[in-house]
């Protein structure tokens, strides 16, 4: 798994929001469309690409989607 | 697991999405005056990543299981004249919409229209069928992590009464509707959940 398709993935939950906007450094919940939904939208994403269940708990202790990255690989 | 002898209890540990293995329970038990469907499974599972296998992994379970098992009960005639029926449905789907909730609502909606059909088919026999709607119950169906403790925290603030159902919030109206302190109600959905569809 690499961190720029990883991106790529977490990017395309959004809609309105532009792609130089997703960083590894980007703080996900700071961006306008961030909303619960997207939240859901993340862990089922993770769940079919990885096959990873990420916990409502893993997604609080992450801030940036490098972050987020660094839990998936660690249960990959 | 009831154990109590003098009663002359039996239980059966099943799979339910078996059908075999139902109708198989169904030819052993003696009549029955009541019948509590009350197994569930549930992911939140947005639009955009439902899929055929989670689909039917979950109405297998929430909506399969009970009609097949009314249906041998039905069939094999083991369902005593009065008697009652109870279906757990949700509030979820049936009265209010909640964001991943689509497979979860989808076989509850169908537990409401299936609950529906079978009073009114078994009105004549004198068999009741009613179903409890409750929104969020503290189980571990509720509890599996995708939502946080926080969220849930928040998520309460939905409710007028301040708090989720628990068990016997559930299990004593379940007791009301199978008994004949409700022998004039079938077909009704009866909601219990902390007022949170007032809203």
């Amino acid at each position: 798994m690499e961190i720029k398709e990883f991106i790529e993935n977490f990017a395309s939950q959004f809609d309105d929001t532009p792609m130089e906007e997703f960083k590894a450094e980007t703080q996900f919940r700071d961006l306008d469309e961030w909303s619960s939904l997207i939240a859901l939208s993340i862990i089922a994403m993770v769940d079919e690409e990885y096959d990873v269940t990420l916990k409502g708990d893993d997604m609080k202790a992450a801030n940036t989607i490098e972050e987020l990255y660094q839990i998936v690989k660690s249960k990959l | 697991m009831l154990e109590n002898q003098h009663l002359n209890h039996l239980s059966y540990a099943i799979d339910l999405c078996d059908e075999a293995a139902i109708s198989t329970m169904v030819k052993d038990i003696p009549v029955i005056n009541g019948c509590s469907n009350n197994a569930g499974i549930t992911k939140l599972t947005p639009i955009q990543f439902i899929t055929p296998e989670e689909i039917e992994r979950i109405h297998k379970v929430n909506l399969v299981a009970p009609m097949m098992l009314t249906k041998h009960l039905v069939k094999c005639k083991k369902l005593a004249k009065p008697s009652s029926i109870v279906f757990t449905a949700s509030a979820g789907g049936v009265f209010v919409a909640s964001l991943g909730n689509a497979v979860y609502a989808t076989s509850k909606c169908g537990i409401d229209g299936y609950m529906r059909t079978v009073a009114l088919e078994l009105a004549p026999k004198g068999i009741r069928c009613n179903s409890v709607n409750p929104g969020m119950v503290e189980t571990p169906l509720i509890n599996r992590g995708q939502v946080s403790a926080e969220q849930h925290e928040k998520d309460k603030e939905n409710y007028p009464l301040g708090r989720y159902g628990k068990p016997e919030d559930v299990a004593f109206a379940t007791i009301y509707l199978l008994s004949d302190a409700s022998s004039w109600m079938t077909g009704t959905a009866l909601k219990i959940d902390g007022g949170l569809t007032l809203k």
